[in-house]
């Protein structure tokens, strides 16, 4: 259990000094020029160019009401984390698996080797590999507002909401740590989908204590961001409805810390254990 | 041709600009978005006005000029003929346009506030909510200060124009009582014959709805409303009859209660059944305790009693009111103000004059407890000499002057210091003092420039002058100071004809 603590303490802390190479950034950047693109996209969805696709995905999912302004930013934190969980799938899978293997050589000194392609010719594996977690949180989105009882005239309680929200982000943590590794061990040993999976869960199952760790500490981070992005209605009227956006844009940065330093972690982690599942 | 490679490479971003800006054209939604956006900024500033007043001068110009230009910038011509963005781009403009005539107003330019309300209206043909929110701000607007010819034109027009009810049948009652309010302005500004024929008009609305809408609760409403246009003529025919039917139609139920205070009504002061009228007025307040009326019937239920001639039933009666409605002080006023008649009637004037000074002691911020002193006058009067009568009417002045103070510094009540100082120039005209009175009114006219009598007040207090005071001169400066605030009032003409006329005599 203490030395458990002390490899996920020591991951953590590595990943934090390892920061300063700005070359490990790079997937990471990627996606965030993405997600910042398309929260952008979204804040012109009046516009025709953009109309098209988001008007019908908008009215379907919020009401007519939300295409008007200021409504619209009201619903844009929820919108965007929506529509992310899929761009994060389809881009998140291969920018995690260049970042593992960036990390994976910058740490083992190896100065040899395209990541980028490396990691590009097993886009196909890596979003299989991705596929468990994916599935299993848009199983948890959907199924545990149903555990929690019947809505009373149409609205959760309280406590009900409370027990979604903490709930959501708990179950999260465990599905993250399950496969936090598969990445990993798809680019780094170039194992086979099935294999990489269940070796996945195996590092886990030995270095639970070390692995909810290094990925429940860096998500610590998006709580206060998410619990002011909750207020947006007092965003909207205190200051204005864009700073929504903003706001958007400020957890995105948030959310390419907490990736970093998970899959970092991870990378080291692993280092440390791999002869384990061999 | 040797450029053309460098043409090459720049076609791409060419066609990407072309995109992109094409991208960004002006269609329905992206209009009707970006006037929302325009609004949404120009009730910020609105917001800031309410909460910064030492800094509102500015922000109102600024206000003023973001809600223009969102008007000019933005015509329903901009979203073409797209149903729903015409709707919407529509309540954008009919709010923006709300905004700015009440900013007109309280930068004193309230007829560009009327001429834009009046030009809206067009717009709003076909969108029955849109133009009853347009003709509800106009109104509004022409009743402070009063605008009688323009507000009866309105009225009328917003009862040929617009549906009497909502497709559920709910009546609309901005809709259902505009031809009475007509009919009650013309009333009020001396215009009996022009009443008349409105009345008429009136009764032949309420006959047409009733005959449009059978079945529906508008039906029910419009039947109490020809009630009433048919208490006004005088011609009731069977009027509690008629009020029974209404009772027994289907959609009645949120009627009843005012049903029963009509029937009590009609009895009472027409029929002069007071028996049947303690019937219907008992029945409602026992059946509808918490009605707006209920407090209402209690009293008139206390004036039945009095009619039937049983005055100390009506007084035991009228005590009662008290204590069923702790919470309204008007009702309960109005209860001591009708024992106090009582007594009078029965020539019990010491006990009236106490009930009375008593009403204006506990109950001095409601209109029953401002008339009070004036009461006390009018007992001592009927019961002593006219010595007696002189040292009444003092102590009423003495009274009013203090509630009038003391009213102008409680914020919650300052709306009834314009009473006081009425009454308080009327003590004053009572005693002779003219300058006092003439003091009163113009406190009165200067400090409540809002209130719809004050430019009739202002007349007034230049004919003592004129009249009384032989004073021209003030009163010159007085219908100067009329016509300088209320430049477009029908009444201002008038004072410019009367200042020439005055300016003549000198």
């Amino acid at each position: 259990m203490l030395s458990q603590l002390n490899l996920g303490f020591w991951a953590l802390w590595e990943s934090f000094k390892g920061m300063k190479r700005w070359k490990v950034w790079a997937p990471f950047l990627v996606l965030g020029i993405a997600q910042l693109l398309l929260v952008l996209a979204l804040t012109q969805f009046h516009q025709p160019m953009f109309a098209w696709l988001f008007v019908p995905i908008l009215e379907r999912t919020f009401g007519p009401e939300v295409l008007h302004y200021p409504n619209f930013f009201l619903a844009l934190p929820d919108l965007f984390s929506r529509i992310n969980m899929f761009m994060d799938f389809l881009l998140g899978a291969f920018t995690i698996g260049v970042a593992a293997l960036i990390i994976w050589r910058s740490a083992a000194r190896e100065r040899s080797g395209t990541p980028w392609s490396d990691a590009g010719k097993r886009y196909f594996a890596l979003l299989l590999g991705r596929l468990p977690a994916f599935l299993l949180i848009l199983a948890m989105s959907a199924g545990l507002p149903l555990l929690v009882g019947p809505p009373q005239d149409g609205e959760f309680s309280g406590n009900q909401i409370r027990i979604v929200r903490y709930g959501s982000f708990l179950l999260g943590i465990v599905i993250e740590a399950l496969f936090v590794y598969t990445p990993v061990l798809l680019v780094v040993e170039r194992r086979k989908i099935g294999s990489a999976l269940a070796a996945a869960v195996r590092l886990f199952l030995r270095t639970p204590v070390a692995t909810l760790l290094l990925v429940f500490l860096p998500n610590l981070l998006q709580l206060p961001l998410s619990a002011v992005l909750r207020r947006a209605d007092l965003i909207k009227d205190k200051l204005s409805p864009e700073m929504i956006a903003v706001m958007v844009m400020f957890t995105i940065a948030g959310y390419l810390l907490v990736n970093y330093l998970m899959i970092a972690s991870a990378v080291r982690v692993y280092g440390a254990r791999a002869e384990e599942v061999r | 041709m040797s450029r053309l490679p460098g043409f090459r490479a720049r076609l791409g971003w060419v066609l990407l600009l072309g995109a992109l800006s094409t991208g960004c054209g002006d269609t329905p939604l992206a209009s009707r978005y970006a006037a929302e956006k325009s609004l949404f900024r120009a009730r910020k500033l609105l917001i800031r006005i309410a909460n910064k007043p030492e800094a509102a001068e500015t922000t109102r110009t600024e206000a003023i000029a973001a809600l223009e230009r969102l008007l000019e910038e933005y015509p329903l011509t901009r979203v073409g003929s797209d149903a729903r963005e015409r709707r919407a781009l529509g309540e954008v403009r009919v709010a923006s346009a709300a905004h700015l005539a009440v900013l007109y107003r309280e930068t004193k330019q309230q007829q560009k506030g009327i001429r834009l309300l009046s030009s809206m209206r067009g717009e709003t043909k076909g969108e029955p909510e849109l133009a009853l929110r347009i003709h509800g701000d106009l109104i509004a607007l022409l009743s402070r200060p009063l605008q009688p010819d323009s507000l009866a034109l309105v009225l009328r027009e917003v009862a040929e124009d617009l549906e009497p009810c909502l497709p559920d049948g709910r009546p609309i009652p901005l809709v259902l009582t505009a031809p009475l309010q007509v009919v009650d302005l013309l009333e009020s500004t001396g215009q009996t014959a022009r009443a008349a024929v409105e009345l008429e008009a009136a009764r032949a609305y309420y006959d047409d709805v009733v005959r449009r809408y059978p079945g529906r609760e508008v039906e029910v409403a419009a039947r109490l409303q020809a009630v009433k246009v048919a208490l006004k003529q005088g011609d009731l025919g069977d009027a509690d009859g008629d009020l029974s039917a209404a009772a027994a139609l289907s959609g009645a139920g949120p009627y009843e209660a005012a049903i029963l205070f009509s029937q009590g009504s009609v009895r009472l002061q027409v029929k002069r059944d007071a028996r049947g009228a303690i019937a219907a007025f008992s029945e409602m307040v026992r059946k509808y305790p918490d009605d707006r009326n209920a407090p209402e019937a209690m009293l008139q239920i206390g004036a039945s009693l009095n009619a039937l001639g049983q005055p100390d039933s009506a007084i035991a009666y009228l005590g009662r009111v008290e204590g069923a409605y702790p919470r309204d002080p008007s009702a309960a006023a109005s209860a001591r103000l009708a024992i106090a008649r009582v007594q009078g009637q029965q020539k019990r004037w010491a006990e009236a004059i106490r009930t009375l000074r008593g009403l204006t002691a506990e109950y001095p911020r409601t209109a029953p407890g401002l008339l009070a002193p004036l009461e006390v006058v009018a007992a001592v009067r009927a019961s002593a000499d006219a010595a007696a009568s002189k040292a009444a009417l003092l102590e009423a002045a003495t009274t009013y002057e203090r509630l009038a103070n003391d009213l102008a510094a409680d914020p919650a009540s300052r709306a009834m210091t314009p009473i006081a100082l009425d009454h308080l120039a009327e003590v004053y005209e009572e005693l002779g003092d003219w300058n006092k009175a003439v003091n009163a009114l113009m406190t009165r006219a200067q400090n409540f420039p809002d209130d719809v009598r004050s430019p009739l007040v202002y007349v007034h207090a230049a004919g003592l002058q004129a009249e009384m005071l032989k004073d021209r001169a003030a009163a010159i400066r007085t219908l100067e100071l009329l016509v300088g605030r209320y430049p477009d009032l029908p009444l201002s003409e008038q004072a410019r004809t009367k200042i020439e006329q005055l300016k003549g005599n000198s």
